[in-house]
Formats: C-alpha cells, sequence, structure tokens
C-alpha cells in the first residue's frame, strides 16, 4: 500500500427523536448547508461523503432515517450490517435524550457487535447564550455532563455540535473515523456486506472488486 | 443620371441613412446634393442646423414656399416619427427577447433529447410551410433604414417586402445572436440577483415575468416593471441616439404587448407537458390574498426560484422545491440548460423563426390532443351523469309503485315483506346518491359500459383536473364518509382533549404535528409565504386536518408522511382549474381519511384476526417487500435482479421509502404523474383479472352483493368472509402497489442499468431533496411519463395474482 489510500466505505446509521436535527447535522457534513425547514424524513435518505483521517480516506454511506417513534420498528432495516452510527439528541429536549439512551441500548443488543457509536447532542447553537447561574430560565435541558455521563457508561463517543452554526460538525465523524477498527472497515467494505438473508447470492466477483477499489487487500477470503 | 443614382439610395438601406427629409416629389431639387453631400451623419436634425444659413434659406425658399413653419412641422414629424419608430423597434426588441427567453426556458424543461426528437418531428410537417409570425409588425416606412438597431428588423421576414428581405439575411445571423447575447445578459442580471441587494427590487420580478410566460391579465405591478424595464433598454439606446434621449423615454403601447405575449402562451397545457406551462395558473386564486410582490410560483404554488425570493428581512437558504416541474430551478441548472437552448438555436439554420415555428407545431398538436381528451371526457361525463339520472328517475317510480301497492293491501304479512323490499330500495337508493361510489363502484354496478370507459380513460391520461376533485371525493370514499358537523366536532374534541383533559396521547400525536407543519412543503406558497414570512393559508388547514385525525383515529395516530399526503390533497383545493365542485377543507379530510382507510393497502393481522390499516402493518409491509424483490423483480426485471446483487442494493429499502412516502416527492416522479398515480390507485380496476383468482376477489362484476362497498371487506366482516381461510385474503390495492412499483423499476432499468454505481443508484431511488449537488442535478432529469407507466402497469397487474401473493406471503421464510 504504497499509494495513497483510497476511500473506505463505511456504512452509517442516524438515529434519533423526531426533529432533532439528524437531517441537518448530514446535510452539514456533506454540503456545509443549513436549511430552517428541513422536510421530514420519510423511511430514510441515503447519502454520502469522504472524510480524510490522518492518512486513510473514509467514505461514509449515510443512512439517514425517519427520527419518528412509531417508525421505530423500521430501523434494524437500515442499522443491519451498519458499521457506525450517531445517536442524535436535542439538548433543548429531555425526551429526545431518554429516547437516545434507547437507541443506543438498541444499537448494542442488535446491530453488530463491532458497531462504533457516537452520541451527540444537537443544537448546541441555542445554548451557546444560557448563562450558567440562571438555570430556570435556560434552553438547555440536558447538560453536558449527562450526555457524557452515558457515552462513557455504553463506551461510545460524545460530542455538542450545531448543525446551524456548523460547531463539532465535522468532528462528530473524524471522531468516529479514527475509532473504526481499520480491520474492520476493510472486511466490512460494501461489497462484502451481504446481509443473512442474501448469504448465497453474494457475487464473489464484484467482491473482489469492490475491495480492490477500497484498497482492502485484506479482504475477506 | 445623379436623379436615378439618388433614388437608388433611397431605396438601398444600408447606404441610405437619410429619413425622406424631403417629399420625394421633390426629388429634382438641387438641395439634394447638398444633403447627400452632409449625410454622413445619421439623423437629418443634424443636417438642417449643419446647413450654412443661405442654404436653409433657399432649402425654404425653395421647399418650403418661403415658409420657415413648414420646415419646422416637417422637421418635427420626421422627429415624431422617429420616435415612434425607435418605440416600436424597441418593443419590438423587447418581445422578441422574451420570447427568446421563454423558449429558452421552455426547452429547458425538456431534456436535450426530448428537444431534438421534438425538432426533428416538427421539421417535417414544417417545411415549406412558411408560417408568418403574428409579431406586431412596425408600421415603418418602405426603407426601412434605421441602422442604429440594424439587427432589430430581421424578424419582419418573409412577407416582407423585398429591400428587407435581402437586407435581413445579412444581418439575420449577427442579429440572432446578438439578440441571444441581450438574453445570456439578461439571466446573468437575473443569476446575480441574490448578490446584488440593491437590485432586489427589481430583478425577482423581472424574473418573475422571465418564468412566468405570461400573465393573462397583467397587474399594475408587472405593467410597472414592463415600463421600468423599458425604460432600461431606452436608456442603452438612446446611449447609442443621443438626440432621442429624452424625448423616447416613453414606454411602449402595453396593451399592444401584452396581447402578443398572450397569444404566444395562452395555450392550453399539453396533458403530457402540463409542467411546461405553469404560468397560466399561477396566478394565485380568488380568495387567496395577493402577495404584496408579484411572485414566482408554479401552478401548485410551489416557489420556482427560492433564491431569488426578496423577502423583509432575512435571506432564505433553501433547496428547490422538491417536486416542481422542474423549472429552472438552482442558477447553474438554469444557465446550463440556457446555454444549451441557446446551442440548439444556433445549430439551426435559421434559428428563432424555426424554433419559434417549431414550439407553436408542439403546442399545436398538443392544443389538440389535449382537446381531445377533454372533450372525451366532457362526453363520458355527461353520459354518466345522464345515466345516472335515468336510474334515480326509475327507482323513483318502482318506489311509487310499491307505495301504491302497499296501500292497496292491507294484508299485514305482506305488508311486512313489502316493507322490507321498499326498505332495501330506499337503503340502495341512499347509497347509490353517490353516482361513482367507493373506487367508482357504482359504475361497476349499475353502469358497465362508461366505467369501462371511465378507467380506460384514467389509463389513458389520468383524471382530467377539472373533474379530479369530484371523483376523488367519491372514489376515496370521502363523500359517503363525511357526517356533516362531525368535522367540526373533532377539531372542538382535539381542543379540549389536549388542553382539558390532557389526553397523554392526543398531546403527544399535536405535538409531533405541530413539529411537522413547518416543515410541510417549505417551498409552497400556500403552505410558506415566503414574501410575507409567515404560513401560508394551507398551512393552517393541514394542521386542523391532522388535528382531527388523530382524535378521528387516536388508535393509528399521526404518523409521518400523512403531513405530506394531506398537503398534496390540498394542492387540489388550489387548483383554479377544477370547475365541478370546489373541494372544502372538509371535504379534504375525508378524502384523506378514505385514502387511510380505504385506498392504502390494508394487511390482515392474524394475531387480532382481522384487517389493520396500512400505517399499523410495517411488519407485513416488510414481508411483501421481499415478495416484490425475490419473486417479481427476479422473474421480470432479472437483469435490475442482477445489478442490484452485484452492487449490493438493498432495494427493499428503497421501495419501502416509496411506499411510506406512498409515492410522494420521489426524484423520478412529478407532482403531475404523482397525481395520475392516485387516479389508478383510487379507481376499482382489476376488471380483467384472470379467473382464477376470482375466488378471492370480492367483488366480481357478477356480485350480486347488497353493499356497494364491498371490494374491500370490512374489517369485522372480513373475519366472517375468511372463514377458516386457507388463503388470506390480498387486498386489490396490494396488488397496485405491487405492480406501480414494478413498472417504475422497469422505466428505470435500462438508466439504472447505465448508472451502474452502487451510491448513485441509492441516491437517483431513495433521495428526495436535492441537497446533495455532487450528481443529483444531472440524476433529476429522468422522469417518468404517466403513459410509459400506466402501459407497464397494466403488464404487470395482469400478472399478480392475489393468489400467489397470498401463497407467498404464507410462505415467506422459504423465500429468505
Amino acid at each position: 500500500m504504497s499509494f495513497p489510500n483510497p476511500a473506505t466505505s463505511v456504512k452509517l446509521v442516524l438515529l434519533g427523536e423526531a426533529a432533532v436535527g439528524k437531517s441537518s447535522l448530514v446535510l452539514r457534513f456533506v454540503s456545509n448547508d443549513f436549511q430552517e425547514n428541513k422536510e421530514p424524513t420519510i423511511g430514510a435518505a441515503f447519502l454520502t461523503q469522504k472524510c480524510t483521517i490522518g492518512s486513510k480516506v473514509i467514505k461514509y454511506e449515510i443512512w439517514d432515517t425517519a427520527g419518528q417513534e412509531r417508525f421505530a420498528s423500521l430501523a434494524p432495516m437500515y442499522y443491519r450490517n451498519a458499521q457506525a452510527a450517531i445517536v442524535v439528541y436535542d439538548v433543548t429536549k429531555p425526551a429526545s435524550f431518554i429516547r437516545a439512551r434507547h437507541w443506543v441500548k438498541e444499537l448494542h443488543e442488535q446491530a453488530s457487535k463491532d458497531i462504533t457509536i457516537a452520541l451527540v447532542g444537537n443544537k448546541y447553537d441555542l445554548v451557546e447564550q444560557d448563562s450558567p447561574e440562571d438555570e430556570e430560565n435556560n434552553m438547555r435541558k440536558v447538560s453536558v455532563e449527562e450526555g457524557q455521563n452515558l457515552a462513557d457508561e455504553e463506551g461510545i463517543l460524545f460530542f455538542e455540535s450545531s448543525a446551524k452554526s456548523g460547531y463539532n460538525v465535522n468532528d462528530i465523524f473524524i471522531g468516529i473515523g479514527s475509532k473504526i477498527p481499520e480491520s474492520k472497515v476493510a472486511s466490512s467494505a460494501p461489497g462484502g456486506q451481504g446481509s443473512s438473508n442474501t448469504e448465497g447470492r453474494i457475487d464473489l466477483t464484484s467482491n473482489a472488486a469492490n475491495n480492490n477499489r477500497s484498497g482492502g487487500g485484506e479482504c475477506a477470503c | 443620371m445623379g436623379v436615378s443614382n439618388r433614388n437608388r439610395n433611397y431605396s438601398n438601406p444600408i447606404t441610405n441613412n437619410t429619413e425622406s427629409l424631403f417629399p420625394l416629389d421633390n426629388d429634382d431639387n438641387p438641395l439634394f446634393s447638398i444633403t447627400s453631400a452632409s449625410n454622413q451623419h445619421n439623423e437629418h436634425s443634424d443636417k438642417v442646423h449643419e446647413l450654412k444659413v443661405a442654404q436653409i434659406q433657399r432649402l425654404i425658399q425653395l421647399k418650403y414656399r418661403n415658409d420657415p413653419i413648414k420646415l419646422i412641422k416637417q422637421l418635427s414629424y420626421e422627429l415624431s416619427k422617429k420616435e415612434s419608430e425607435l418605440v416600436l423597434i424597441q418593443q419590438q426588441n423587447f418581445i422578441k427577447q422574451q420570447k427568446l427567453i421563454r423558449l429558452c426556458i421552455e426547452f429547458s424543461n425538456l431534456s436535450t433529447l426530448e428537444i431534438n426528437q421534438r425538432l426533428n418531428e416538427m421539421d417535417k410537417d414544417n417545411e415549406g410551410n412558411a408560417v408568418s409570425l403574428n409579431r406586431p409588425q412596425p408600421i415603418i416606412d418602405d426603407n426601412n433604414n434605421n441602422n442604429n438597431n440594424n439587427n432589430d428588423h430581421n424578424d419582419n421576414h418573409n412577407d416582407h417586402n423585398d429591400d428587407t428581405i435581402t437586407n435581413n439575411h445579412n444581418t439575420k445571423n449577427v442579429s440572432s445572436v446578438s439578440s441571444l447575447k441581450s438574453i445570456t445578459t439578461i439571466h446573468e442580471h437575473d443569476l446575480l440577483a441574490p448578490t446584488l441587494g440593491s437590485t432586489h427590487s427589481q430583478l425577482p420580478i423581472i424574473n418573475q415575468t422571465i418564468h412566468h410566460h405570461s400573465q393573462s391579465s397583467p397587474s399594475p405591478i408587472s405593467s410597472n416593471w414592463l415600463t421600468k424595464w423599458f425604460n432600461n433598454s431606452t436608456d442603452d439606446l438612446s446611449s447609442s441616439l443621443p438626440h432621442l434621449k429624452r424625448s423616447s423615454s416613453t414606454p411602449p403601447i402595453n396593451g399592444n404587448e401584452n396581447t402578443t405575449l398572450n397569444s404566444h402562451t395562452n395555450v392550453k397545457v399539453p396533458v403530457e407537458l402540463e409542467s411546461m406551462s405553469r404560468s397560466d395558473t399561477s396566478v394565485l386564486s380568488e380568495s387567496e390574498p395577493n402577495p404584496s410582490l408579484a411572485i414566482n410560483i408554479d401552478k401548485y404554488g410551489f416557489f420556482n426560484d427560492l433564491n431569488n425570493i426578496t423577502t423583509t428581512t432575512t435571506t432564505i437558504s433553501s433547496t428547490p422545491p422538491p417536486v416542481t416541474q422542474s423549472p429552472p430551478q438552482s442558477s447553474d441548472e438554469s444557465s446550463n440548460s440556457l446555454s444549451n437552448s441557446i446551442a440548439i438555436l444556433i445549430q439551426n439554420k435559421n434559428p428563432i423563426n424555426q424554433t419559434i415555428n417549431h414550439l407553436r407545431q408542439i403546442s399545436k398538436t398538443h392544443d389538440i390532443t389535449n382537446q381531445q381528451i377533454e372533450n372525451e371526457w366532457d362526453l363520458l361525463i355527461r353520459d354518466i351523469n345522464r345515466e345516472f339520472y335515468r336510474r334515480q328517475q326509475q327507482q323513483q317510480e318502482q318506489l311509487q309503485l310499491q307505495q301504491f301497492q302497499q296501500s292497496n293491501n292491507e294484508d299485514s304479512k305482506f305488508f311486512r315483506s313489502i316493507n322490507k323490499i321498499k326498505n332495501r330500495v330506499i337503503g340502495s337508493n341512499t347509497e347509490d346518491l353517490e353516482m361513482y361510489g367507493l373506487m367508482g363502484l357504482n359504475l361497476v354496478k349499475h353502469d358497465e359500459t362508461n366505467y369501462i370507459k371511465l378507467l380506460g380513460l384514467i389509463h389513458k391520461s389520468g383524471i382530467l383536473i377539472k373533474y379530479r376533485n369530484q371523483l376523488w371525493y367519491e372514489f376515496s370514499n370521502g363523500k359517503n364518509l363525511c357526517v356533516n358537523g362531525e368535522y367540526q366536532e373533532l377539531l372542538n374534541r382535539s381542543k379540549t382533549k389536549s388542553e382539558i383533559e390532557n389526553d397523554l396521547i392526543i398531546s403527544k400525536n399535536i405535538e409531533q404535528i405541530n413539529l411537522d407543519l413547518h416543515r410541510t412543503l417549505p417551498s409552497n406558497y400556500y403552505f410558506n409565504n415566503l414574501i410575507e414570512l409567515k404560513p401560508g393559508p394551507n398551512f393552517y388547514k393541514l394542521q386542523r386536518i391532522l388535528y382531527a385525525f388523530i382524535v378521528y383515529k387516536p388508535e393509528i395516530g399521526y404518523y409521518q408522511g400523512m403531513n405530506k399526503l394531506v398537503a398534496n390533497l390540498l394542492l387540489l383545493v388550489n387548483q383554479p382549474n377544477s370547475t365541478t365542485i370546489l373541494l372544502k377543507e372538509e371535504d379534504i379530510f375525508w378524502i384523506f381519511i378514505g385514502i387511510i382507510e380505504e385506498i392504502l393497502p390494508r394487511y390482515y393481522n392474524p394475531i387480532e384476526k382481522k384487517y389493520e390499516l396500512f400505517y399499523q402493518s410495517f411488519s407485513s409491509i416488510q414481508i411483501d417487500l421481499k415478495i416484490v424483490n425475490h419473486i417479481y423483480i427476479k422473474k421480470y426485471l432479472s437483469k435490475l435482479y442482477g445489478l442490484f446483487d452485484k452492487l449490493n442494493v438493498d432495494v427493499e429499502i428503497i421501495i419501502l421509502n416509496w411506499w411510506l412516502s406512498l409515492f410522494i416527492d420521489l426524484n423520478f416522479l412529478d407532482l403531475d404523474v404523482w397525481f395520475k398515480i392516485f387516479d389508478v390507485l383510487l379507481i376499482h380496476d382489476d376488471w380483467d383479472v384472470t379467473p382464477d383468482t376470482s375466488s378471492t376477489v370480492a367483488v366480481t362484476t357478477t356480485s350480486t352483493s347488497t353493499s356497494t362497498s364491498s371490494s374491500i371487506p370490512e374489517p369485522i366482516s372480513a373475519d366472517d368472509n375468511n372463514q377458516s381461510s386457507s388463503s388470506i385474503e390480498v387486498l386489490p390495492n396490494v396488488i397496485k402497489f405491487f405492480a406501480l412499483t414494478l413498472s417504475m423499476l422497469k422505466i428505470l432499468e435500462n438508466y439504472l442499468l447505465a448508472l451502474n454505481d452502487h451510491d448513485l443508484i441509492y441516491k437517483y431511488l431513495s433521495y428526495t431533496s436535492s441537497t446533495d449537488n455532487n450528481n443529483i442535478s444531472t440524476l433529476d432529469k429522468f422522469k417518468i411519463k404517466y403513459s410509459e407507466l400506466i402501459k407497464s402497469y397494466q403488464y404487470f397487474t395482469k400478472r399478480i395474482s392475489k393468489v400467489d401473493v397470498s401463497n407467498y406471503r404464507k410462505h415467506k421464510l422459504k423465500i429468505n
């Protein structure tokens, strides 16, 4: 691998309560843009973005899912085989934090064992002006400590971010990228990610091609 | 000799610059030598003042019989003539520019391929058939000799005098290019608009007229703008015509211009090309307040160019509308398509005239087809009405007869049985108040011939817009469900439940609805008035309808996606074309209920032993997705199946998206086509199902059931119907969803095979808002046409049998 590393693909799924800013985080990361009234995601949206971390280039294949709790039963379709997940809550909405806790738990139980998870408290811009004395009138309803504690308990990454201002958004993806174990990345390149029920139909040639493209000489042969 | 030379000079428009300063009958006037000598200057006003006093005196003496007033009059006459000429020329120039802009925009809505195809088609029809354009011809004197505006004359073509034609030949190419240039400049201006804060107030308005091909009744604003615009162009011109600067600033005759614009653009919308003219319906409908600024919205109320909307406060950064009729959305795109169309224009030998002719032909052809379809619809609806009233009358007569018999017969036993019959007749009579019934089943039952015609027409063109309101209201079962006053009652209850009783479920739903309201069609004027920065009228209707729904069906509650469905339904109300009935907010509510309860696929829940609604059936839906993928795509779209397999594309996730969003906002579907898809979903159409399925089909043509709405078993009766039910019934609309999904994939098959890329395919198929600039703009181009869709749809409906699906469902494990 003397040549520059080609991009390795990472399937990443975003989970979290409705209107906490999942799509906005992705939009900021992918297009460095922000929209005030982003239409609710139905089902899930697919986006990609490359990200350079040190010497490696990671291509994120992002599944941005619908937030409404009623669609939760569909989530496994999206986080199946994901190597990374971002669980988002809104720092001004305690309920969204409770929901985030559930998501982290579910991911640990249901998703791939080595999934890299980041907990993200979004809408940081709303609490920037909060004064530490006047807690009554503060916008912030979920403290940094609460977030950090949950992340520590579960052994996952933690960020507070603002899709609106762009604060910390890229850091989330860089953080995830640097935490993902290299061998995992290579072996779980998209071609190799046959879902359990399609195992028998995997086209080995395409698998190899994919791995070549993603620089993984160490493909799961 | 000298005289004839001079005469030739006169008739040569290129060399002769003088106006007929002197009456021609004075040809042999010696003064001509003098004026000829000095006529390097363009304007006659120059000449007289350059003459020596003696010469002027001689001029007066000889030509004006010693009357200087006459000379002054003559000069002033000349001057005013020139002025009016200039005005006309500018006006013409302006019209031409407008037309070209319109052409460019019209072409930009088509793909390059479509344009070429159309041009080719039209070439054949067009040869030797020089259509003279009914543009106003300037009443310019025969000499056609304004060399400052030489290039403006070339649209006096074909039928003008010979001199002009030769002249035009010389200048045609140059001038067409130059007019195109001027268009591009306009366009550049318009692209610059967002950055030029100071010019904001004017540019969006220009923009508006550019995008809106016409405004049937020009508002004061637009004429104002015309004046402004005209003045601007006058300034340009007058810089080269210093003498006329002051006097020529009078605006052109607006009426004249407007009629020309209208005559060109007020064509009927072609059925498949409805998207091409969003102008005539763009004027806000009656009850809506007129926005303070002229705005640029399409016929559904979507803002065409979000970037150029001037608001009073902040600039709003948002994406182009998700489903517009592909107007030139982003500036990149429009400039691209503009240059494309210019390239096409230039490629043509006789660019402007030909393309205009082509477009005329195209719109004419579409007008004709359109008219035909409209006639067919009108006739059919008339027939259906007739048949309906005839039937009603018959029933009434029957009823009277029975009453008569009843009064004549005192036998109590017989009386009772008669009474029964009577009740039944009355019962069916009330049901039959609906002409079409749920999914048109009343027609199926009573008026088969017309039903077949109706079905055929819907498959051919979709429901004509003006009948859509009425038909949807009945097809969806909305009319039948509607109970007077209930909607209001529901609204009141939603208020008391959330505010007084603190009903948790209701308030949770309301919370979610409130989160989504602002995010529903944010690029549509009726939902989000970006100009005055306030919610549009439909915003509140949407809110109330959803509030009412969660009280009506608390066990289902609000699902994201319902907001979009209701929003799209509300767009029906804003269709000024619908002449039959105007739907109220309440009616939309009942249509929505009808769609949720009757139209969307329902699934049998074996545990609850009843049919559940679409939104309660996610696990069953997932099974069906597997069936679509591993049975039907594999069987009928094997290449695609192989491709998805090769690229590891999970098509089930993609289809799930389609279904959850009810096909709204897909990259490859225009809103017009979406409405037509629902036309199909709303009508009972498994008419010619193969006999082997008829055993489980609840309604066949021979159905003797007294209930009219029996195609879909009611949840309770379904229990009985399904006996021990070895085969759980697959409802017809499941098959429709299957067939629609497969036909979309079928049409996209080649396109997807060409894409041959994991990411691109996912993005194209599942990504709905164009925020990712990398590839989406090119991907966006491919749109499914309704006619193609319906062709494949018919193909697939014949091949998907309910029994099969039912069996596959039972053996779901074997698929895996």
